[in-house]
């Protein structure tokens, strides 16, 4: 059972997926719809890895989608640590203001 | 027969996917961006079915949905007071932002269709040899990978850790603490 | 167990088999809710030496009916300033996992006669897939979504209040669950559910609660810990604490949109005690291969009616945790000792493990096994 969708199609929506994930993170002001769009971002790239290991048979496409997600997970924790982290300092969560590169 | 299932399966998803992707990135509603997510990652689930990563399917529910999700709403929700909805969600860059994704994607849509792709497609065998063959190569060829994602897991464990004990200081002597300010 | 392959039209029983599996799960789950509201208070009254429902019917027997007619026709509120699509979204999502989950509970195991001295192995189960335990957990997962939803669509802080702990609550004892389901992966060899099942015939020694003695009960008794607070019951059920958050994420829920929300738990505990007893309790197993004459769906259904009288004994027993202790106890407690317990289990497995065997050892070479065959379908 093949469902035929070149992988081209894949790519390209992969890449669009990314490209919304990018505008989210360039331009939001909160900085957990900035962690949502990353994840967006990343799960792009696993849907492009996944398709590419398809494509050619190997097995690694899906390795490197495993690796990702063990590294969203990790992403994800630390993130929302230091983003209630600095609520808790600075009374704000607002990425404009949080550029003083300490707490 | 199944090509035609596979192309509407597919055009669906995209739907299912993209569509509440963009809402995350535009809706005002902070809670409502984190509700988004959740077609939006469904969507990608249903994309690794149709690629037969059977097990990447199970991996995006239990992981994605199940667990980084719940906590990014976690979040959303204790911090929900602090950014007004009615307030300005984004920064000055929009228009910039939105010309280098638009022209990012051009470029790499245009690398993609000059690429042969036709024809090469291969078809691994099912899905079950398939997740085996995973399991082999990440104890085998990919095992350096694999130990590197523990130990980075490992350190985003204590690292957490040692986040949520330094705000216990600056917690408990909040009554006293002058220079802590608004930002 | 030998049966004949009745005909039904133009298929026959091997192809209706599925079909027959979920519509008897699904039924299972959907009628649970008036079945165990009503054992649920008989037990408790039992416990509580109360008389417990005795009004309607006999031995308060159309109980849950006269309930079910009551919410029916209650008014159906809309608070104002709630978010309208998600508060009714709520209570469709939190009913949906269980469902789900029901098509992957295997019932039992036949020999199918296909005549001329032929059988066939047939196992009654909607879906066998090889990850099916991984999918059981992914929708327990999903399960907790119901509950932050409505609780923050209701635009109430007791509500907030009650989806912030179930969403905490349900991330912390995920991770034991998982550890526990993981050690009976470890004795059983397969994450299929059918082969779980099948990896344990032959009465209660081969069963995994009493496999790698005594990992295998640590085991169980984690996973029993954590399938209690993932199906928030009490004592872990601070999301809907009645005396500190008036009823939690369902305060502002009435009439049946609050009926779903209940069924919901009740379904999640049904499939909660079927996966426990596919996990632990060797399935379908008889407790002695001599009473193998009583049907395998049988014993599943009086393994999994003895653990749902376990939840409802666990629930008039122990008082409530606070929230700091909920908390405590799954970091500190439970997970260390579900962590230590699947090393020593996996050192164990692996000690015992003849490694000249191949890749795929039974975990008990010794047991008879008149039963496999019946995994061709991965």
């Amino acid at each position: 059972m093949s469902f035929a969708v070149p992988t081209e199609h894949y790519l390209l929506l992969s890449a669009v997926l990314f490209c919304i994930g990018v505008a989210g993170v360039a331009t939001k002001r909160n900085p957990i719809v900035v962690f949502m769009c990353i994840e967006i971002m990343l799960n792009a790239a696993n849907l492009g890895f996944v398709a590419l290991g398809r494509h050619f048979g190997d097995v690694g496409g899906q390795i490197y989608t495993m690796l990702i997600i063990a590294v969203a997970a990790g992403e994800v924790a630390i993130g929302l640590a230091i983003i209630v982290s600095l609520f808790r300092t600075r009374e704000t969560i607002d990425l404009d203001e949080a550029d003083l590169l300490k707490l | 027969m199944t090509a035609h299932l596979g192309t509407i399966a597919f055009v669906s998803l995209t739907a299912l996917t993209i569509l509440p992707a963009i809402m995350v990135v535009s809706t005002r509603n902070l809670v409502h961006a984190g509700f988004w997510m959740l077609p939006c990652l469904i969507g990608v689930a249903g994309f690794y079915a149709l690629l037969e990563a059977h097990f990447f399917v199970v991996v995006q529910i239990l992981i994605y949905i199940g667990a980084i999700l719940v906590l990014i709403m976690f979040a959303l929700m204790l911090t929900r007071d602090v950014m007004d909805p009615k307030e300005r969600q984004t920064n000055a860059m929009g228009v910039w932002a939105g010309v280098i994704c638009g022209l990012g994607l051009l470029a790499s849509a245009h690398m993609l269709f000059r690429h042969p792709w036709v024809g090469v497609t291969s078809h691994p065998g099912d899905a079950h040899a398939q997740t085996v063959a995973l399991g082999k190569a990440l104890v085998t060829r990919y095992a350096l990978p694999f130990e590197a994602a523990s130990v980075l897991l490992l350190a985003a464990l204590i690292a957490a850790i040692v986040i949520a004990k330094s705000m216990r200081p600056p917690a408990a002597s909040v009554g006293c603490d002058g220079e802590v300010s608004g930002g | 167990m030998t049966i004949p392959n009745i005909s039904f039209g133009p298929f026959d029983l091997v192809a209706v088999a599925p079909y027959v599996a979920l519509g008897l799960m699904l039924a299972t789950v959907l009628l649970a809710v008036p079945v165990l509201t009503w054992f649920e208070r008989v037990t408790l009254g039992l416990i509580h030496d109360r008389l417990g429902p005795n009004r309607v019917g006999p031995r308060g027997l159309l109980q849950p009916i006269a309930d079910g007619i009551k919410l029916f026709f209650k008014e159906d509120i809309l608070p104002s300033n709630v978010d309208r699509r998600i508060f009714y979204l709520a209570p469709a999502i939190s009913m949906m996992p269980p469902l789900v989950a029901a098509a992957l509970i295997p019932l039992g195991d036949f020999r199918v006669d296909m005549g001329g001295g032929q059988t066939r192995p047939l196992t009654l189960v909607a879906a066998d897939i090889n990850v099916g335990i991984l999918w059981v957990l992914g929708l327990a997962s999903l399960q907790v979504y119901g509950l932050i939803l409505g609780g923050w669509s209701s635009n109430n802080k007791y509500s907030l209040l009650g989806a912030l702990r179930s969403s905490a609550q349900a991330i912390s004892y995920e991770l034991a669950l998982s550890l526990g389901v993981l050690m009976a992966v470890l004795m059983s060899h397969s994450m299929s559910l059918v082969q779980i099942v099948q990896s344990q015939t032959g009465g209660i020694m081969h069963w995994n609660i009493l496999g790698l003695f005594p990992f295998g009960l640590v085991a169980a008794g984690v996973y029993a810990i954590a399938a209690v607070a993932e199906t928030n019951r009490a004592p872990f059920d601070l999301p809907e604490a009645e005396s500190e958050l008036v009823a939690g994420y369902q305060t502002e829920y009435s009439s049946m949109k609050f009926a779903i929300f209940f069924m919901s738990e009740y379904a999640a505990v049904v499939i909660g005690s079927c996966v426990a007893v596919v996990l632990w309790l060797g399935g379908w197993d008889p407790i002695h291969p001599v009473l193998g004459f009583i049907p395998g769906p049988l014993w599943f259904a009086g393994k999994v009616l003895l653990l749902i009288f376990a939840f409802v004994w666990v629930r008039s027993t122990l008082p409530r945790f606070r929230y700091d202790q909920l908390m405590r106890f799954g970091w500190m407690r439970l997970l260390p000792v579900a962590l230590v317990a699947l090393m020593l289990a996996a050192a164990m497995s692996a000690y015992r493990t003849d490694p000249s065997a191949g890749s795929r050892i039974p975990p008990k070479p010794e047991k008879p096994k008149p039963l496999m065959g019946g995994t061709q379908s991965l």
